[in-house]
């Protein structure tokens, strides 16, 4: 097992070289952040129309339901960052590609992940911070010690459960032909994450907690903040329960390179 | 033939197709949790004139064409900008504007039996949404046809400023993202502030999902406004056709292809 600074010093030459290819492409990284940004005013765009008519939703407020869509957001820009390359995992098996991360001596999935830093999420970061600052202020959140130190713990456990999902979605390309549909399913499961689970039945409760645990990346955790008495357990595990379900993407990762096979030429 | 590639195209996965019809599904599902929720937290049956059934039927819809409209030919366009391959189609008898219609076309036709035809399904028999009177569904079909073609043309736009930059991506998403609020995509324009929503009603957006999903959803009932809105669509399909022409004739001599 090498060090982490190892890693530390080879991920930031590895994403450096990235980033001096996408020097050349100035533009391109302004309309991007803007096109990423847009996407998001939008969407808080039409949850400040619906509450011009409704008081609360599912006893939510708006400030309320706007901090949770930041902590959404702030959890789900590492995977933005970092794990944007997963995308394109299936370009790289399909043509063959893939084959090259097996002849370093590294981990093949922190290899390949550091070969791209998506330089959109500093758009969504920003974007998110601004939200979380406003939201926070308007609902005038106690910054107790307790909650500070929590809080960096409960995004990283939010972007780790997000992340080990895309991980197992993305691996599924080394069984089935394309898996950009599950990604894009996968995927698609972040707008979700983003209300109160009170909106949802029992069984999408369930779902949401315990099948393709969404829960965690914001709802979950944001209790601690939401509200002032003590929340219950659903809060408190979801950096544990992030590892261990980090544990399992690596492991089906894992075995996935060990299956695919090059493309045979 | 073009429009039939493009039909099977969008067959070749099969798994991919199961985990399309999925996840509408599941997003449908959703879309109605969350409409229920706002429903109940403002206590009356009508919100702005309109239904919960009605409102979820707007909705529902909306994502419905949404993704039906979706054709990613301004992706096509790109990567035959990119690659110089575009120049195939100038020598042949035929207009690239109508060629990319045509390719679009068929992944439109693909889009709804997987995407469109599951949803509807989902909508009216598993939520029981209101049948609309049948003269606004016969008059659907003008409308759905000229919100596809501003769509496209919209669509065509985006792919021709592959010509000037690199970034397509965020051209694409961020007009994503204004066409779906601005046009009742998210919400419908009836939930919209009032001096907003006229301005908005007027705007080439609405066009594309408010007047089509309007007709289906109960929305506009009388007929002498929904030849109104028809007239509306008409006219900027019109102006965009006129617009999007001009900017494609004057991108393509911008292009010079290597080795040419």
């Amino acid at each position: 097992m090498k060090s982490l600074f190892f890693y530390t010093r080879l991920y930031l030459l590895l994403v450096g070289k990235y980033l001096q290819a996408r020097m050349q492409y100035r533009a391109d990284f302004l309309i991007s952040t803007a096109g990423m940004i847009l996407g998001n005013v939008a969407a808080i765009g039409a949850v400040w129309v619906v509450f011009r008519t409704i008081p609360n939703l599912a006893g939510y407020t708006y400030p309320q339901v706007i901090f949770l869509y930041a902590f959404a957001l702030l959890a789900l820009t590492p995977m933005q960052l970092f794990f944007d390359n997963l995308w394109s995992l299936r370009m790289a098996t399909n043509q063959g590609t893939f084959i090259k991360y097996y002849f370093k001596p590294l981990p093949t999935l922190f290899y390949f992940v550091s070969e791209t830093l998506d330089l959109k999420g500093f758009g969504l970061l920003a974007f998110g911070l601004g939200a979380f600052v406003w939201a926070s202020g308007q609902l005038g959140i106690q910054w107790t010690p307790v909650r500070i130190v929590l809080l960096p713990l409960l995004l990283g456990g939010g972007s780790l459960i997000f992340i080990s999902l895309m991980t197992i979605a993305a691996s599924a390309t080394f069984w089935v032909k394309d898996s950009f549909a599950i990604l894009a399913f996968v995927s698609g499961f972040r707008d979700h994450a983003r209300y109160p689970m009170g909106i949802y039945n029992s069984f999408f409760q369930f779902l949401f907690t315990w099948v393709v645990p969404v829960g965690y990346v914001a709802y979950y955790p944001a209790q601690f903040y939401l509200t002032d008495t003590v929340p219950d357990w659903t809060a408190w595990v979801s950096p544990l329960f992030a590892a261990a379900l980090f544990a399992l993407a690596v492991w089906i990762w894992n075995r996935g390179t060990r299956r695919w096979g090059g493309t045979g030429s | 033939m073009v429009i039939r590639n493009g039909l099977m195209a969008s067959f070749t996965y099969r798994a991919h197709m199961v985990f399309q019809i999925l996840g509408s599904v599941v997003g449908i599902v959703v879309l109605w949790f969350l409409w229920s929720a706002i429903y109940a937290a403002a206590g009356t049956t009508t919100v702005r004139g309109m239904s919960f059934g009605q409102t979820f039927l707007y909705v529902g819809l909306a994502t419905a064409l949404f993704v039906m409209m979706r054709t990613w030919i301004e992706w096509d366009m790109n990567a035959q900008i990119r690659t110089g391959d575009i120049v195939v189609h100038f020598f042949r008898p035929y207009s690239y504007t109508g060629w990319s219609l045509a390719s679009s076309l068929g992944f439109v036709a693909g889009n709804l039996i997987t995407i469109t035809v599951p949803s509807l399904v989902t909508i009216f028999l598993i939520f029981h949404a209101p049948l609309p009177p049948w003269i606004n569904v016969v008059l659907f079909i003008p409308a759905l046809v000229q919100a596809y073609l501003l769509s496209f043309l919209i669509d065509f736009a985006v792919g021709v400023t592959a010509f000037h930059t690199e970034s397509i991506w965020g051209v694409s998403a961020s007009k994503e993202s204004v066409v779906l609020f601005l046009s009742g995509g998210l919400v419908p324009l009836a939930f919209f502030p009032d001096p907003m929503r006229s301005v908005l009603l007027v705007l080439p957006f609405a066009s594309m999902f408010n007047t089509p999903i309007a007709l289906l959803a109960g929305g506009i009932t009388d007929l002498g406004q929904i030849a109104g809105r028809l007239a509306l669509q008409t006219f900027w399909v019109v102006v965009f056709w006129l617009a999007v022409r001009w900017y494609y004739r004057a991108s393509v001599k911008r292009l010079t292809v290597a080795g040419g």
